[in-house]
């Protein structure tokens, strides 16, 4: 199975699927797989445009809406995550994953899938202290200050994530989990990326729950994105696995923006996207936990008079199968929710959120919550119904309905010895070429060709991405406006050399 | 599997135990097991020797039954110990608390009358305003995300409730109680059930509010069971399948019903962190209190328009007149009892109490959430060490932190008697309320770091019980808060010395006590024994 692995996209799909056709016939491989690390921007429109959080000028539609039309199709299955400029309208409608256009999955705030028999898991958005630990009270129509917090990562997904004890093979995160940069080549790092020096020797780069999760799960990889810039590292944890850690810099000709990897024959199993049990049942255990408001929340933990390990028992996966036979994510229940792109249409904010059968459909099957409909129901609101009629859409439903027929799991104690189940191959795995050896040698090593349409590049290229153009600095510029004052965060503690 | 729990409910049994019994077996013939009974009001009569039969085993009770606190001074003889059987099936509760069936269903009960409303106490027959809040945070603790409460059971109705859309209900003002009403806008029932003397009655269901964002919660229903065996026949006895709230979706909790009403009861309580105010004694010696909130609410209002802005009037430090920074020229040096790596121990100016010191920072950190790892490292071993300590000479110690006008990070550590213990959190909130401070209850697994914005101002205060409470300052916190609250007469009983001023020592007494310190420190200071090999490994 080869899987190709992209650092921040940017929208630019057009380029990254060529630059793997490219790839495909230079080296005569076939590409099973992509994973894109964030900044995927899926904008369908310009109301989704309105929903970045980039500085007006810098609103491109790219070329996502392409796939999003039916006017292209990606040529190879495409998984990503969530990272800093997205489309967070559209990304909220699935908050526990979903196609955003056919053969275009995003795994949700947190999520994991199965591919064959790899198991890949992610967590979208970056981190900032001062929201992380917040209920997810946001939604659309957005303030300066939602438009940014929308992307922040909370613990309530970080938890979930920790609650996993299957092996993970692939871990994906938009920005680097703290302290990784002590694990690879730090002073070549520096040395072209001067700017990031005070960060790094204060442990203050990247993200503290990335850096919980790297070390309590022990994927055997982790691709992250974000600095735009390559950054190798391996990690020994304490009972001798490894994580084999790689950042990729962002899709521009000449950056080391691709990696291939190859991995061996018995991931391939049947080689489609599917649920995964695991975490669906800790979806499930955890719903209760789920906030809507904008205060700090407390997980339970050792200590507190409730359940606080929710590693799912056998039963309760069990039960996570018999809801869910079929745990096959097929292409068919993609089904738009909002009109194409039409260059003419006015660029005006994103009104209220669509309601998504896709995640209406998970949520009744699980019995689960989605955020935004919480949200919605709690403040007295209703949700805009897709506009978009498709042949093939299922009745939707207008307000939640009662679901009669859902059973549940008589609470179970949690148990501590589920641990048992890692996967017995991981010893002798050992990719071909591992990144770490010589990422510059490798053939599988991709720089975009640069080819004809570098143009296109330099202009959107100017300052928004470059990674010392902070976010914070549109922050601050606007921190006079209205919204902001009401609005129950205030911006001007950030740090504004954060990235 | 039941994930649903068969529960009834009847009204006031007043010694009619065979007819309810008896009714109990014939519903269960009928319609299967029922998991519990809950008996509200009343469960003694006049005549109780019915229940002869049950005591000797030639009757049996049908399903498990749990009885409350009694409201009538005659019944009060017939109660057992709380948490055992008055009859073999039939466990009696006490008459405040929260518990949770084996389905996970969740039944808090506050029974029996107010005594402040009453205007009299009955032993064992009233509560008071403490118990509403004793009640409403076993109901909180613990829980990250408060739903609600699956069941409520009150003796006295909660005022507000009599009156729907469609009817009133003809209750007697008596029975009406308004810290009842205060705690079921706190603690949300889905289900909320009391005894009523002569009809049954079932409200509308409400929906509840929440005091962020102005958020709808779940819905109550609430009903009044008339009693046992009524001649009216009125409805006195009540089934349904409860799935607990902690399992259900909250979009079906929030699922709108066509005939729900808004919330009966004001919703300024719900700012009201204890149940009603007292504003003085009335001539005839009775208490009257206060409800409106308007303290409170402006309270929030001043914090949330100063809180946020830490910055903006930052003062400059100037590291020479810091009366904490070990290297400055103004720190008393006879103060300092021992010195770690980053931190060290000394004697605030003004003891509360003989081995009250502080934790402070060798270098200059305004908070624990400014101070880097190992500084936070290292006052946590300080901590653990001080609790040795004064667990040695029989003490508990509470640590607080005020970050609001301070310069430089200092952790109060004031021993206090172990008597104190149970009291010290609610005094805390006591005082808090009074002050108009919003105090949360932290559970004891919680890093305050995680919590507060780096340079955000707050009060944080640890407790012996591992408890934390913290509360975000505004602009007229009083400063001297923690001395306040532990120098009051419940606690240290020193009021005279809550100002740090008013009981400064003499140079000869600060001597002696720091030598005192020392020499008692001695064997709990780890300063002593590793400062060769602590270098700082970072």
């Amino acid at each position: 199975m080869k899987i190709a692995v992209e650092g921040c996209a940017h929208g630019e799909l057009d380029k990254i699927y060529e630059c793997i056709e490219t790839l495909q016939e230079r080296e005569c491989i076939k590409i099973d797989l992509l994973i894109c690390c964030g900044d995927f921007q899926s904008v369908r429109n310009n109301e989704d445009l309105r929903a970045m959080a980039v500085p007006e000028k810098y609103q491109h539609i790219c070329t996502f809406y392409k796939y999003y039309s039916g006017e292209k199709l990606a040529p190879v299955l495409t998984i990503f995550i969530g990272g800093n400029h997205e489309a967070s309208n559209y990304l909220q409608e699935l908050p526990y994953g979903g196609w955003v256009a056919p053969n275009i999955y995003y795994l949700g705030r947190a999520g994991v899938v199965k591919f064959g028999n790899l198991r890949i898991g992610g967590l979208s958005g970056i981190f900032k202290g001062h929201d992380y630990l917040q209920g997810l009270w946001e939604c659309s129509p957005y303030t300066q200050n939602s438009l940014r917090s929308v992307y922040h990562i909370r613990s309530l997904d970080v938890y979930r994530l920790s609650q996993l004890q299957e092996k993970i093979h692939v871990m994906l995160s938009h920005d680097w989990p703290r302290g990784i940069t002590n694990f690879g080549d730090k002073e070549h790092l520096l040395r072209r990326k001067p700017f990031l020096r005070e960060d790094v020797e204060s442990g203050k780069l990247g993200s503290p729950p990335g850096e919980k999760l790297l070390h309590t799960l022990k994927p055997q990889y982790w691709f992250a994105a974000h600095l735009h810039c390559q950054f190798a590292a391996l990690v020994k944890h304490e009972n001798d696995e490894e994580t084999k850690f790689l950042a990729l810099d962002k899709c521009l000709p000449k950056r080391r923006h691709l990696q291939i990897l190859d991995m061996p024959s018995e991931y391939d199993g049947d080689k489609l996207l599917k649920y995964d049990t695991e975490w669906l049942a800790v979806l499930r255990n955890t719903n209760h936990l789920l906030s809507v408001k904008n205060i700090d929340c407390h997980l339970p933990g050792p200590g507190c008079n409730e359940r606080y390990d929710f590693t799912p028992t056998a039963q309760e996966k069990e039960s996570v199968e018999s809801l869910m036979p079929n745990l096959v994510i097929a292409n068919e229940s993609f089904i738009k929710t909002a009109p194409i792109y039409k260059p003419s249409a006015p660029k005006c904010p994103p009104r209220d959120p669509i309601i998504n059968p896709q995640t209406t459909h998970l949520c009744e099957k699980l019995g689960i919550d989605d955020p935004v409909q919480v949200i919605m129901a709690r403040s007295g609101r209703t949700m805009r119904q897709s506009c978009i009629k498709n042949d093939s859409e299922p009745e939707v439903i207008q307000t939640p309905i009662k679901c009669s027929k859902m059973s549940l799991p008589a609470p179970v104690t949690p148990s501590q010895n589920e641990s048992q189940d890692l996967s017995q191959d991981y010893t002798n795995f050992t990719p071909e070429n591992s990144f770490l050896s010589d990422a510059t040698n490798t053939t599988s090593d991709c720089l975009t060709p640069p080819s004809a349409t570098k143009k296109v590049f330099k202009r959107r290229n100017l300052a928004i991405y470059s990674p010392d153009q902070d976010e914070q600095y549109d922050i601050h510029k606007k921190t006079d406006s209205p919204i902001d004052d009401n609005s129950p965060k205030s911006s001007k503690c950030h740090r504004s050399n954060e990235l | 599997m039941a994930e649903k729990q068969k529960t009834l409910v009847c009204g006031d049994v007043n010694g009619n135990f065979n007819i309810l019994f008896s009714r109990v077996e014939s519903i269960v013939k009928k319609s299967g097991m029922f998991d519990v009974l809950l008996c509200v009001g009343n469960f003694f009569g006049a005549d109780n020797s019915q229940l002869d039969a049950y005591r000797m085993g030639t009757r049996k009770v049908p399903v498990t039954t749990y009885v409350f606190g009694p409201s009538s001074s005659e019944h009060v003889q017939y109660y057992c110990e709380e948490g055992s059987e008055i009859v073999p099936n039939v466990i009696y509760m006490g008459k405040r608390g929260l518990f949770t069936t084996s389905s996970e269903i969740k039944i808090a009960y506050l029974t029996g009358l107010s005594r402040r409303e009453l205007g009299k106490e009955i032993p064992m027959c009233t509560f008071e305003p403490s118990d509403c809040s004793a009640v409403r945070d076993a109901c909180f603790r613990g829980q990250s995300e408060f739903r609600g409460v699956d069941v409520l059971i009150t003796t006295l109705w909660p005022a507000g409730i009599q009156q729907d859309d469609l009817q009133k209900a003809d209750v007697e003002q008596e029975c009406l109680s308004d810290l009842i009403s205060w705690l079921s806008i706190h603690i949300k029932p889905r289900y909320h059930f009391v005894p009523s003397t002569e009809k049954y009655y079932e409200r509308q269901p409400y929906r509840n509010q929440s005091v962020h964002q102005d958020y709808k919660e779940c819905v109550t229903r609430f009903f009044a069971l008339a009693p046992v065996g009524n001649k009216n026949k009125e409805k006195w006895i009540y089934a349904c399948s409860l799935q607990p709230i902690s399992k259900m979706r909250m979009t079906d909790l929030l699922q709108s019903t066509t005939d729900e009403t808004p919330c009966p009861y004001d919703p300024n309580m719900l700012k009201q962190h204890q149940p009603g105010k007292v504003v003085k004694v009335s001539g005839n010696g009775q208490f009257f209190y206060n409800m409106d909130a308007e303290d409170d609410d402006q309270g929030g209002k001043r914090k949330r328009k100063s809180g946020d802005n830490p910055d903006k009037k930052r003062r400059e430090f100037d590291p020479d007149t810091c009366w904490f920074c070990l290297s400055s020229p103004s720190v008393e040096k006879h103060l300092v009892i021992c010195v770690g790596t980053h931190c060290y121990l000394a004697l605030p100016k003004g003891p509360l109490t003989p081995y009250h010191v502080l934790i402070l920072p060798i270098a200059h950190h305004q908070s624990v959430t400014k101070a880097p790892d190992e500084v936070a490292k290292e006052i946590k071993r300080f901590k653990e060490a001080l609790k040795k300590f004064y667990a040695a000479m029989d003490k508990l110690v509470v640590f607080f932190e005020r970050n609001y006008r301070t310069s430089h990070m200092q952790i109060q550590c004031v021993p206090v008697p172990k008597e104190c213990d149970a009291q010290l959190a609610e005094v805390f909130q006591d005082e808090a309320g009074i002050n108009s401070i919003q105090m949360e209850v932290l559970p004891p697994y919680t890093d305050i770091v995680q919590l507060s914005l780096p340079g955000a101002p707050y009060f944080h205060v640890e407790l012996p019980s591992g408890e934390q409470l913290f509360a975000k300052t505004h602009k007229h916190f009083p400063i001297q808060f923690g001395r306040d609250v532990l120098s009051s007469p419940p606690l240290l009983n020193c009021e005279d010395k809550a100002d740090w001023r008013q009981c400064l020592l003499s140079r000869e007494e600060e001597d002696t006590h720091v030598a005192a310190f020392r020499q008692k420190f001695r064997p709990f200071d780890f300063t002593a024994d590793d400062s060769d090999s602590d270098s700082d490994s970072n």
